[in-house]
């Protein structure tokens, strides 16, 4: 009897074993999330595999590691999506470009990917864009952000307990899964990332539904649960103290910043301006301000400059077409602009250049009179443009009922 | 240290194993029950080493208290006083900290007091030592080592979460010379229990976790849950909870089996029960068994009148409730199940008086609703989640139907709106939900409802014990055997919950 008993076990052991090492080895060949340095080529560029996208925080941690790059841009999906490899690599040839961007991010992950990337990199630009989503407070990180993966800890220390994270893209179903997807041509191609960081490209969206779509995301949850707080869910921050760290982490490593307030679309700002949001986001603005200010005295160094690329330009107020054939030039979403933008306003960025009501460089001198001229725009924008107005109440009401 | 970890699995567990074997073999079993005292403890000690000294100290509390109560005098106040100073500990770090809100509350003072934080499975260690001192005081313990003692408190399989052994079941087996040599038998049955159980856990429990957190967050927020969205919330949860525990059960289960232990059945298929009394029977059965010896039994059982029955059926509830946690949610948790105990228990006694008998399909959907709505305080953060809850699951939040079903309603659009009913989805609230994870759903509910339990596909070899308790079926033709099939099929069910340990999260039942 108990030889049954051990030959079963032998079975067992021989099958599991043979069945993970299989795996394994597959997983390290396919480099599903591409984080073991195989790189796929899509019309003769390097991308990495279309498993990168879907473990972002991990590919983009592991890719600051590996390429060390001297320029970094971070922010949002609004970053990630809005900027051209080309262009970018143009504006700074010769450097190592990377766009450390992740969606759906908070400022303290910004902060954490910077001190990341302050860490491993030799880093000498930043350009960090700014949204007003990313301050609320009670917006945890997203489940697939690990501190452990980072270099440093929050308190910039080197971080003793590094996640190893071989077993999760080897010895994982996620890695059998998507290598097995992209082995057989399944996965989607379409939504991918560059090796450097940045979004292949930029096509998708730009009519009415994807507006909709976005701004309801905005109007159900991002912006209103839990109602919008700079306090974070623990009440012992604010999230301006991580705004705080990174500017006083750049400052001390004479790293030049560059921060920007994202060019969404007018229909972005009608939102906040509905849930009665307003009066937070230009707190929020002059707040920033004051912050920059602040943190440059004690290093007699000159104040990070922000460029406000929100309110109302020509950019921001494209039409948003009511017939889905049709597509925008500028954006995808309300949220979200395309990287002809994008290649604009680091063309701003960088050369410390502004339109009319487009990319004024904050100070304490001009900060009000743009906020006036903001509000102006605003009551200008919604006579001239009441259906979609209407659009962004009826969403608005639709939520209030349920 | 997690059973569905790498470092458990691969490391922890083959080593001790492999120490266990090699130093019992050559008769040195209490070097042996030394080794695994000390795997059990470096085990508990992984999360958190500061705990080590709170569970050394209660073992050897106890271990001495018990040594005189096993002696010739025999001190009722001994007896008392050492249980007040169990319960004392087990309050001071379990409800203290709850108590202080209340009264600050209520009596509007402002004591300060730090967070006090729960020791690892103090209620699981601290349940079992009580009833050991009141089996010794009873004269119903033989007298026993401490190094066996040690190893009763702090086996590892099931230290953290159970399942609650008795001194009766553990000591008696840890004195068996049989135990000491390997045998491939208790080995192999152990490792199919616990990956049966591993595959519960990391596969099938976690699989829910996603619409779980999804409709409960929502739920301590100002949004309305609406009817549809409320129940299928409180069934994933329903869902998720049993995976995650009786899984964890089965783990435990299977590495006491490894090591030669046979442990007590935890769970028999509860939500297959047909009232709520049978689901009791049936769900953490060794934490019931507990319960009824050593609360329900002492406040008199059913020796003592009618009402007082029920009195002490509902004091034991709301009891067990708090057991859980420190926290007004698991009092009502337990005051719903109480309250439900005795409505059965009136509905027995006029259905003899009346000779009624209920359709079984009405008894089984009965029993499982009364047992989701119950579900929802014990996974509520607040009170107020609770309501919001209950408010979706009696219809006064509304309901989101079909949105194929709006061409219906086009013509009586204000009456649906007046009676909050709106036709942009079922589940329109928890975000999109894909045909996939509805499948998922089905699944696991085909095996809940349907499939036999990992103590009935094992029935040949003894799982554990009072296998009299299980629902009979026969299914020896798919029940286990150590054949090729089962090796595969095994081995199969071990690679993926292997493949799925990436999304680490703790047991539920850690907590309490």
């Amino acid at each position: 009897m108990n030889r049954h008993f051990f030959i079963y076990g032998s079975r067992f052991i021989i099958f599991s074993a043979f069945l993970l090492f299989v795996s394994c080895l597959f997983c390290y060949y396919i480099d599903p999330f591409s984080v073991y340095g195989r790189v796929y080529m899509k019309n003769g560029v390097e991308v990495n595999s279309p498993g990168f996208t879907k473990q972002l925080r991990m590919g983009k941690a592991i890719g600051i590691m590996q390429r060390k790059p001297e320029v970094l841009i971070m922010g949002s999906s609004r970053s990630a999506f809005g900027f051209s490899s080309q262009v970018t690599k143009d504006y700074f040839s010769g450097q190592k470009v990377y766009n450390g961007s992740l969606s759906a991010t908070n400022i303290y992950e910004v902060l954490r990917y910077f001190q990341h990337s302050v860490a491993l990199s030799p880093l000498k630009q930043v350009f960090i864009g700014l949204d007003f989503y990313q301050f609320h407070g009670q917006i945890s990180s997203p489940k697939n952000f690990r501190e452990e993966r980072l270099a440093v800890d929050v308190n910039n220390q080197p971080s003793g307990n590094k996640v190893n994270d071989s077993l999760a893209t080897l010895l994982s179903g996620d890695a059998l899964f998507y290598s097995i997807k992209v082995a057989t041509g399944l996965c989607n191609w379409d939504d991918i990332y560059l090796i450097n960081g940045f979004k292949e490209r930029d096509d998708r969206g730009g009519s009415l539904n994807s507006f909709i779509k976005s701004e309801k995301a905005y109007i159900d949850k991002t912006y209103t649960i839990p109602e919008f707080t700079f306090r974070t869910s623990d009440d012992k921050k604010n999230t301006f103290d991580y705004f705080r760290q990174i500017i006083q982490l750049a400052h001390e490593k004479r790293i030049e910043l560059h921060f920007f307030i994202s060019p969404s679309h007018a229909r972005q700002w009608e939102v906040i301006g509905q849930l009665g949001l307003w009066d937070k986001w230009e707190y929020w603005k002059r707040e920033m301000l004051n912050i920059t200010q602040q943190e440059a005295q004690p290093y007699s160094q000159s104040a990070f400059l922000i460029h406000d690329f929100s309110g109302y330009s020509t950019y921001s107020t494209e039409m948003v077409p009511r017939i889905d054939e049709m597509r925008m030039h500028w954006y995808s979403d309300s949220s979200h602009y395309k990287q002809a933008l994008g290649d604009i306003i680091l063309g701003h960025i960088i050369n410390n250049t502004s339109e009319e009501s487009f990319g004024r460089i904050l100070s304490t001198q001009n900060i009000n009179d743009h906020l006036q001229l903001i509000r102006a725009d605003r009551e200008q924008y919604r006579h001239s443009h009441e259906q979609g107005t209407a659009d962004i109440k009826k969403l608005i009401d639709v939520r209030n009922e349920y | 240290m997690l059973f569905n970890s790498y470092e458990f699995i691969f490391v922890f567990l083959p080593i001790v194993l492999f120490g266990f074997y090699a130093i019992g073999s050559k008769s040195h079993h209490r070097t042996a029950i030394a080794w695994l005292v000390g795997a059990s403890l470096f085990f508990y000690g992984w999360w958190n080493p500061a705990y080590l000294s709170i569970m050394l100290i209660s073992m050897l509390f106890n271990y001495a208290v018990g040594t005189v109560l096993s002696g010739k005098d025999k001190s009722k106040l001994l007896l008392i006083s050492s249980i007040v100073i169990n319960l004392g500990a087990l309050a001071y770090y379990k409800y203290f900290n709850f108590f202080i809100d209340n009264l600050n509350s209520l009596a509007s003072t402002n004591f300060n007091v730090e967070k006090i934080f729960l020791p690892l499975a103090i209620s699981f260690f601290t349940f079992q030592q009580i009833a050991y001192l009141v089996d010794t005081y009873r004269g119903e313990t033989r007298e026993y080592n401490f190094l066996s003692y040690c190893l009763f408190v702090t086996f590892f399989p099931q230290l953290i979460a159970g399942p609650i052994v008795h001194h009766r079941e553990m000591l008696p087996q840890f004195a068996k010379d049989s135990l000491y040599k390997l045998s491939y038998r208790h080995l192999i049955i152990g490792l199919t229990i616990f990956t049966l159980g591993f595959f519960k856990k990391a596969v099938l429990a976690d699989g829910t976790s996603d619409y779980v957190s999804s409709t409960f967050t929502l739920a301590e927020t100002s949004a309305q849950i609406t009817f549809f969205a409320a129940w299928a919330g409180s069934f994933c949860y329903a869902l998720q909870l049993y995976f995650d525990f009786s899984g964890y059960s089965d783990m435990a289960i299977g590495l006491a089996r490894m090591f030669g232990i046979i442990l007590p059945m935890n769970f028999n298929s509860p939500y297959k029960s047909l009232s709520i009394t049978a689901f009791w029977r049936s769900w953490h059965m060794t934490l019931s068994r507990f319960l009824r010896d050593y609360l329900y039994i002492p406040l008199g059982g059913n020796r003592k009148g009618k009402t007082r029955q029920l009195i002490n059926l509902m004091l034991t509830m709301v009891l067990g409730g708090l057991w859980h946690g420190a926290g007004w949610n698991f009092a009502l948790w337990g005051f719903l199940h109480g309250a439900f105990l005795v409505l059965h228990n009136i509905w027995i006694r006029l259905a003899q008086h009346w000779h009624l008998k209920l359709n079984i399909l009405f008894a089984w959907w009965l029993t499982f609703s009364v047992v989701l709505f119950a579900w929802v305080p014990f996974r509520a953060e607040t009170l107020d989640g609770t309501f919001n809850l209950w408010r979706g699951m009696l219809g006064i939040n509304g309901f989101f139907l079909p949105k194929w079903m709006a061409k219906y309603a086009s013509n009586s659009g204000s009456w649906f709106s007046e009676h909050h009913i709106a036709f942009v989805g079922i589940f329109h609230q928890l975000g999109p939900v894909k045909f996939i994870d509805i499948l998922w759903f089905v699944v696991l509910a085909f095996i809940i409802f349907y499939m036999p339990n990992t103590q009935q596909f094992m029935q040949r070899y003894r799982p554990v014990f009072e296998l009299s308790k299980m629902y009979k079926v026969d299914i020896s033709k798919i029940s286990w055997r150590p054949t090729l099939a089962w090796s595969f099929m095994i081995s199969f069910l071990f690679v993926y919950a292997t493949l799925s340990l990436t999304r680490i999260s703790e047991f539920l039942y850690f907590q309490f």
